[in-house]
């Protein structure tokens, strides 16, 4: 206030014309007062702590709120489940392998048999998937929650508390790491894989009776030479080429070790060790050069198929060339 | 001489009707316009008559030949007045759209639509959001677009009524023969014209001949006197010379021949008409403001959205995502809300003055009044009821108050001047009540009215002869037969000086005595003392004439006097005046009280111009200062600035319109906000040039409303202060407004630098700001502008330097509450994240895979997989919650930002449209979630009730730290800390 008085004692002389420049540059700083943009020194320290104490405070809060509210969230069970979360009860498919899905929105399979180079790299990617299938991890010790895992059966009994069905990934010959999957071969496997969703049970398919339509003639085949057997009781799949040339190019299909995911793995309920069921899917003999866009469709009671969303569906392209 | 006549001739050329090759149609407007500012400079009616003639090529007796008429007319054009280049309204239409934000907006539309293209030709199945989002935008484009058109937009109908003030015939002669139906659009220079009383003047004459000529000269001086013109000798302002009559000036009394000196837009109205018409109003400062805040953040999101463009480029973002960045920097830097939020709170308060009998017909007007610093009033009309009263009785040594002559009733001297009052007044009263007649005559007879029944007077006393007014005698006389006793009676009314002359002895309260020289001092002093307090005034005497000399059947000749004009008995003096609207002086102390400075800028003389200055309180002491136009004429600009600054206090007289007009630019590039208030066609210029232009609605000219922004209906001087405190509301509530607005600002962007920051899916949606911008934040915003004042506005200084957006409110809104905000909304994303088992820690860095179409198996931190459609309805929720959270904490900052000083518990809810607003935002925002089309089209989602309260609890700490910061402020604690801060 001293100073204020001060000044208003003085005449009032107009304010030197400072060039737009010249003013930026005492802007920047000024010799006559000390200050920095606009600031002096002490100002700027007392501003910077003011918003340091403000924010700490502001993100203290938060933290603290997200704190309390971590508390109410169960660490293995999520809060909603099956269709009274977004999620719902109608699982996707997945597959493998996939490209590099980092940087480019493809779902192209495309190697060339000739080149070791590209063979080992799509073998890579799948050996990197099946690592947590296998007990022993790839580097040093057991994989996590490995102990958990008993080999089941459709007539195997209800499973302990802790316990979960194992994969046998090593079983899917000649969908092996050691055959490259048989991507050297010209007939590629593909690995699929149903969605997990917390607690959701399939409705299969396990008789003849109700098959929908548009349920493809091979599988109906299938499942009537199962029915009313265990072996029935499974979630079936079908992969088949989208347009009518991909139906011609695709060849025989072979699903390893078995047409689906039996019911026995389901439902899913984030048990530690847990494994997704796999179907390889193995192309024996694709017509080279061209590409094939492949559509394969999990066969439920419960599940409902959506093209465009990819509801029970999975979509791929394959590519295999020579030379 | 040479150079004047030179200088007349560009100007004529300027307004010949052929365009001029050289000029772009604007730059001949504005050539026009500079021309038209210079006072009139012409020696034509200085010269004789009979050069002046010989320069016209015409003939006083035959007027001009009608083939050199038709020539003349074809080269100077018709004798009207020419509209204005205007812009049409497709020009007005287009400009509004694209100006402010409005280019930013069609970027980010094109931008869209550029994206969806391309995913159109990449793509077999592309998503419509990104056309859906351009055509939003253009459509809030084309909504704010409109809110400017309407605001900017006014058809402008000034040229309209000055032609209506134009007569359509006119009598001329031409070729020696008199045509009564010449049209009057067809006259040139040179023609011979006359005119009769009840005629309009069909263009500026010079009389040649005449009788009893009066005209009056309202439209151009503002003063409804009739004043006399004949050929005389001219004076060197042709304004005020007496020989010149005036184009669309009514002749009141006589007739007159006159030769046309000028035509059109070159005459003295066609002047006044084409600045009127042509002058560009300044933008108000509530425009100003807006304007530059608007550059400053358009500039800052483009800025942000180019830097951020290249960084994502170069950090690897497809050209795709790059555009949806851009996109949303833009969409949520921008207060789309802004423009239609001050055009409904500006129509609002319109609407409220309306009621208080203030039509406001330019919006920013109102707000501009609030800012205002000098009003520069015209007198007459405005702050006068422009009809003349008796103000002073001034009979023998004493000065009565008008007021108080009641006491005076039974004094004979009085008696007797109601008797020659009544008698020598002219005017009548018709059958219906109304007096007619000339405005002093008027007064006596209404002030007589009050006192005396003059009717009776006139009934007992029979009018047998009578003198009429001239400018020689400077009096009027009558004879009347007094019915008591048979005897003649003198009575004479007129200027003092000249009555006192023809006086012998003088009436006093005990009797007449003889008029000594003494007395004569006393009568002059007296005169001049009233005169000096602007009154006009008028003395009465008579004579009664004795039966011998004149019998009752005496021929009075008033042709050849033949009775006594002298040797009279002196009764008093009348002080006529126009006096001051009751309302006005306490008006006028208000509004000095408010930090206004009010001048006077009148036609009139500077003495009643001062008197009426220091009754209304304009002038305060005797510093007041009085300019006349003269003085003015010969100033310079910086020595009329120079006046300006050193006193405050000043009074312009006798001022032509393009004077007031210089004053008004001369107060402007001060830096002044001026206000004009007016009623005249000479004010127009004056109203149209300055930041507010004040008309009346009852006694204004249709032309001064025409031009006005602001039309004060029942002519209540006192509804300015209204203005000025309504205004200045109107600016706090307005940056209560603005800063609700920006407050929202800071979630909306921060969403953006989230996910390139940290790679989470976007948090908040283009389409949900555009929804909170334009549909959540609207109402509360405007109903701010409702809020009643928080302190005595009227007690403060306009603001000057005052910003409507300060570096306090941008830290108060991105600082402080917005990102509170943003907390509070990043909050309830987490949550919706979580609870569907996306941890945040599992959120950070996921953004490629969550937005990849291609990887149907996303798998969460509780081990379950999602497709892409899940994770996007996933997102939706989560930005629908965002969304809601924003909901959530604006209706707490409409109650925080009610008030900018007082607590919240002082000022409660008592803003009913406020609460309605809340109410609103709530249920639209309900709406938008809940409607299946809405939330599908606005990228919402029907979300659990649970997640609406996941805002409160930063809604209360935005409260609590907010009557916190205002606690401090008030008490002034830490030395001012939040005072200096966040204080806007």
């Amino acid at each position: 206030m001293a100073d204020k008085n001060k000044v208003a004692e003085q005449y009032y002389a107009p304010p030197p014309d400072l060039g737009k420049w010249e003013a930026f540059r005492i802007f920047l700083y000024n010799s006559e007062t000390g200050q920095v943009l606009g600031r002096t020194g002490s100002s700027w320290a007392k501003i910077l702590l003011f918003y340091l104490i403000f924010y700490a405070i502001l993100v203290g809060f938060f933290a603290a709120l997200l704190a309390v509210f971590y508390q109410t969230l169960d660490t293995k069970v999520p809060k909603w489940q099956l269709d009274s979360s977004i999620i719902g009860s109608n699982p996707g498919l997945g597959f493998r392998p996939m490209p590099d899905t980092a940087n480019v929105e493809s779902t192209l399979i495309y190697y060339k048999v000739n080149d070791k180079g590209s063979v080992l790299k799509w073998a890579r990617v799948i050996d990197e998937f099946l690592n947590q299938y296998r007990k022993k991890g790839s580097g040093s010790g057991e994989a996590h929650g490995a102990e958990n895992r008993v080999p089941c059966s459709p007539s195997s009994g209800p499973l302990g508390e802790k316990q979960v069905c194992d994969v046998p990934v090593d079983d899917f010959n000649p969908c092996t790491p050691a055959n490259q999957y048989n991507y050297e071969q010209a007939g590629p496997c593909v690995f699929l894989k149903l969605n997990k969703i917390y607690n959701w049970r399939p409705q299969p398919y396990n008789n003849t009776e109700d098959l929908p339509t548009n349920m493809p003639e091979d599988l109906k085949q299938h499942i009537k030479t199962l029915s009313g057997k265990p072996d029935a009781n499974t979630v079936w799949v079908s992969c088949e080429g989208e347009n009518p040339a991909d139906v011609e190019n695709i060849g025989p299909v072979q699903y390893i070790p078995r047409r689906g995911f039996p019911s026995y793995y389901y439902p899913f309920t984030n048990k530690e060790g847990y494994l997704s069921p796999l179907v390889a899917v193995l192309f024996e003999k694709p017509r080279t050069g061209v590409l094939i866009n492949i559509e394969c469709k999990a066969w439920a009671k419960n599940i409902f198929y959506d093209r465009y969303e990819r509801r029970g569906s999975v979509h791929f392209e394959l590519m295999v060339d020579r030379a | 001489m040479t150079s004047r006549s030179s200088s007349i001739a560009s100007i004529t050329d300027l307004f010949r009707p052929e365009k001029n090759k050289r000029l772009r149609s604007k730059d001949l407007s504005s050539t026009r316009l500079n021309v038209l500012k210079k006072e009139i400079k012409t020696d034509t009616h200085l010269v004789p008559l009979d050069t002046l003639f010989d320069q016209l090529g015409t003939d006083p007796v035959k007027g001009l030949t009608r083939y050199k008429a038709q020539e003349l007319l074809e080269y100077y054009g018709y004798n009207t007045l020419t509209p204005a280049t205007q812009y049409g309204w497709t020009l007005v239409l287009f400009k509004s759209m694209c100006t402010g934000f409005s280019i930013l907006i069609w970027i980010g539309a094109l931008l869209c639509l550029i994206a969806y293209l391309i995913e159109m030709t990449n793509k077999i199945n592309p998503s419509y959001d990104n056309l859906y989002l351009g055509c939003v935008l253009i459509a809030v484009d084309v909504i704010c677009g409109l809110f400017s058109f309407y605001q900017n937009y006014k058809s402008s109908k000034i040229m309209k009524t000055f032609n209506s003030m134009i007569p359509v015939y006119a009598n001329c002669v031409r070729d020696g023969v008199m045509d009564s139906e010449t049209p009057v659009r067809n006259l040139v220079r040179g023609d011979i014209v006359e005119v009769k009383a009840g005629d309009i003047v069909p263009a500026d004459i010079r009389i040649i001949e005449s009788k009893g000529f009066k005209v009056d000269n309202s439209s151009l001086t503002g003063e409804s006197i009739a004043v006399l013109r004949a050929n005389v000798e001219g004076t060197s302002n042709i304004l005020e010379s007496p020989n010149v009559a005036f184009f669309s000036t009514q002749c009141v009394e006589g007739w007159a021949l006159g030769v046309v000196l000028c035509c059109g837009d070159l005459t003295a109205l066609g002047r006044v008409a084409g600045l009127a018409a042509r002058l560009k109003p300044a933008l108000s400062p509530l425009a100003r403001e807006l304007k530059s805040f608007m550059r400053c953040m358009s500039l800052w999101a483009l800025c942000l959205g180019f830097f951020l463009a290249i960084a994502s480029l170069i950090i690897g973002y497809p050209f795709m995502q790059t555009i949806i960045f851009v996109i949303g920097i833009i969409v949520a830097n921008i207060p789309e809300g802004l423009q239609p939020t001050v055009t409904a709170s500006l129509t609002l308060t319109a609407q409220l003055m309306v009621k208080k009998q203030c039509l406001v017909k330019n919006l920013d007007a109102i707000e501009a009044l609030g800012a205002c610093t000098t009003i520069c009033s015209d007198k007459t009309g405005t702050l006068t009821q422009n009809k003349m009263c008796v103000h002073h009785i001034w009979m023998w040594n004493q000065t009565y108050n008008v007021s108080k002559i009641d006491s005076e009733k039974n004094n004979k001297v009085f008696q007797s001047l109601t008797i020659c009052g009544a008698l020598c007044s002219t005017a009548s009263i018709q059958s219906d009540g109304n007096i007619s007649g000339d405005a002093s005559e008027k007064a006596i007879l209404n002030f007589l009215m009050e006192h005396d029944n003059p009717m009776t007077i006139r009934d007992n006393f029979p009018k047998v002869a009578e003198i009429p007014f001239n400018s020689a005698n400077k009096y009027q006389a009558s004879v009347c037969l007094n019915k008591y006793d048979s005897k003649f009676v003198v009575l004479m009314k007129g200027a003092p000086e000249y009555i006192a002359n023809r006086c012998a002895t003088i009436a006093l309260k005990t009797g007449n005595t003889s008029l000594t020289t003494e007395m004569m001092k006393v009568v002059e002093l007296a005169t001049e003392k009233l005169a000096n307090s602007g009154e006009r005034v008028l003395a009465f005497a008579d004579l009664t004439l004795n039966t011998k000399e004149f019998p009752i059947d005496f021929e009075f000749d008033i042709d050849n006097i033949n009775f006594p004009l002298d040797k009279l008995r002196f009764l008093g003096l009348l002080g006529l005046m126009d006096p001051p609207r009751q309302e006005v002086g306490n008006a006028i102390r208000r509004v000095r009280e408010a930090g206004v400075r009010v001048m006077m800028v009148t036609g009139d003389h500077p003495a009643t111009a001062r008197a009426i200055a220091h009754e209304v309180g304009i002038a305060t002491s005797e510093n007041c200062y009085i300019i006349t136009g003269t003085e003015l004429r010969d100033m310079s600009s910086d020595v009329l600035n120079w006046t300006l600054e050193k006193y405050y206090e000043i009074v312009f007289a006798r001022t032509s319109p393009t004077q007031k007009l210089q004053i008004v630019e001369a107060c402007q590039s001060r830096g002044d906000v001026v206000a004009v208030t007016g009623d005249g066609v000479n004010d127009a210029p004056a109203l149209r040039k300055a930041d507010i232009g004040i008309s009346m609605g009852l006694t204004g000219s249709q032309v001064s409303k025409q031009t006005a922004d602001i039309v004060l209906m029942d002519d209540n001087f006192a509804t300015i202060v209204t203005g000025i405190e309504e205004g200045r509301k109107i600016f706090d509530n307005l940056k209560k407004s603005v800063c609700y607005i920006l407050i929202s600002n800071a979630p909306e962007i921060l969403p953006v630098l989230m996910f390139i920051l940290f790679s989470i899916p976007l948090p908040l949606g283009v389409m949900t700001i555009i929804c909170v911008d334009l549909g959540t934040d609207m109402w509360p915003a405007v109903s701010l502008a409702y809020e009643s004042a928080e302190s005595d506005v009227m007690d403060r200084v306009p603001r000057k330097s005052e910003r409507l957006v300060s570096a306090r409110m941008l830290r108060q809104a991105y600082g402080h509450l917005g990102l509170m905000e943003f907390a509070a909304g990043m909050y309830a994303y987490f949550i919706v994240m979580a609870e569907h088992g996306f941890y945040p820690a599992a959120l950070i860095g996921i953004r490629k895979k969550w937005d990849n179409v291609a990887i149907n198996d996303l798998e969460d931190s509780l081990g379950q997989e999602w497709t892409y459609a899940e994770r996007k309805e996933l997102e939706r929720a989560a930005q629908a919650a965002y969304f809601v959270a924003i909901v959530v904490t604006q209706m707490t900052n409409g109650i925080i930002c009610k008030t900018r000083f007082n607590s919240f518990f002082q000022v409660g809810m008592k803003n009913r449209i406020l609460n309605m607003g809340l109410v609103f935002e709530l249920i639209l925002a309900c709406l938008l979630c809940y409607i299946p089309g809405l939330s599908n089209f606005f990228q919402t989602y029907p979300i659990r009730v649970r997640w609406w309260f996941l805002a409160i609890p930063f809604a209360v700490l935005m409260f609590v730290f907010d009557e916190f910061r205002k606690y401090c402020i008030r008490n002034v604690m830490y030395n001012g800390w939040f005072n200096n801060l966040s204080y806007y």
